[in-house]
């Protein structure tokens, strides 16, 4: 588990992952977030459009 | 190339600003269930929101699943009732009412919208007949239409436009 930088309790880890289509994405999205809270972190889980479209013209 | 300020960016709407789809509304237009026979009228309307929108729960919860952006509320909007209903009693508008929460709380949706009546350029007799149905009760005994219009304690609830 990341626990660096100038405040060990305030970081966050960026991944970009691809998700094979034939992946249940519930199924997928609950084994993050129980792994997540067994290692005390938070996750948040977004498609990659929503952050361009966001933020690009 | 995301940048990490973007990220942070749209985790803090994510996070702190509550970034979601507040609402998806199916409309559906039930003018040809039009009828003066009440039990025909409500079936017909019954098998037309479940037909129509039996899957829009479903779907918009594996699109807020796949976004990660969930959809809070998905909600039904039918044609106006006085319109559909305008050979009926308001005993009977109030039965249909019942079929319209029923059929919502069927396909599982947060609220079904549309007994109402166009009123801005004066009333008809279906809208007269709508507006005398409204104190009547349906079930849950303890709501009216005016009270269930916002916002959305029940899991269906009928609400007004006026």
């Amino acid at each position: 588990m990341f626990k660096g930088g100038d405040d060990p309790g305030d970081n966050i880890m960026i991944y970009e992952v691809d998700v094979p289509k034939a992946v249940d994405l519930q199924a997928l999205a609950q084994d993050l977030r129980d792994r997540a809270s067994e290692l005390q972190l938070d996750i948040s889980i977004q498609h990659r459009n929503i952050f361009e479209v966001l933020h690009r013209i | 190339m995301l940048t990490q300020r973007e990220i942070i960016s749209t985790l803090e709407m994510l996070r702190n600003e509550n970034l979601d789809v507040r609402t998806v509304t199916l409309g559906l237009n039930l003018l040809d269930c039009a009828g003066s026979d009440l039990s025909h009228v409500r079936r017909r309307i019954a098998e037309r929101v479940m037909r129509l929108a039996g899957q829009l729960v479903p779907v918009c919860d594996r699109v807020g699943q796949k976004y990660g952006i969930p959809v809070v509320n998905k909600r039904i909007a039918v044609s106006p009732i006085a319109v559909v209903g305008a050979a009926l009693s308001p005993a009977e508008l109030v039965e249909l009412a019942r079929t319209l929460d029923a059929a919502a709380r069927e396909v599982n949706v947060d609220f079904i919208g549309g007994f109402s009546a166009l009123v801005e350029k004066g009333m008809a007799r279906g809208d007269r007949s709508l507006i005398a149905a409204i104190p009547r009760r349906w079930p849950p005994p303890n709501a009216s239409a005016l009270r269930s219009t916002w916002p959305p304690r029940a899991r269906a609830s009928t609400w007004m436009r006026f």
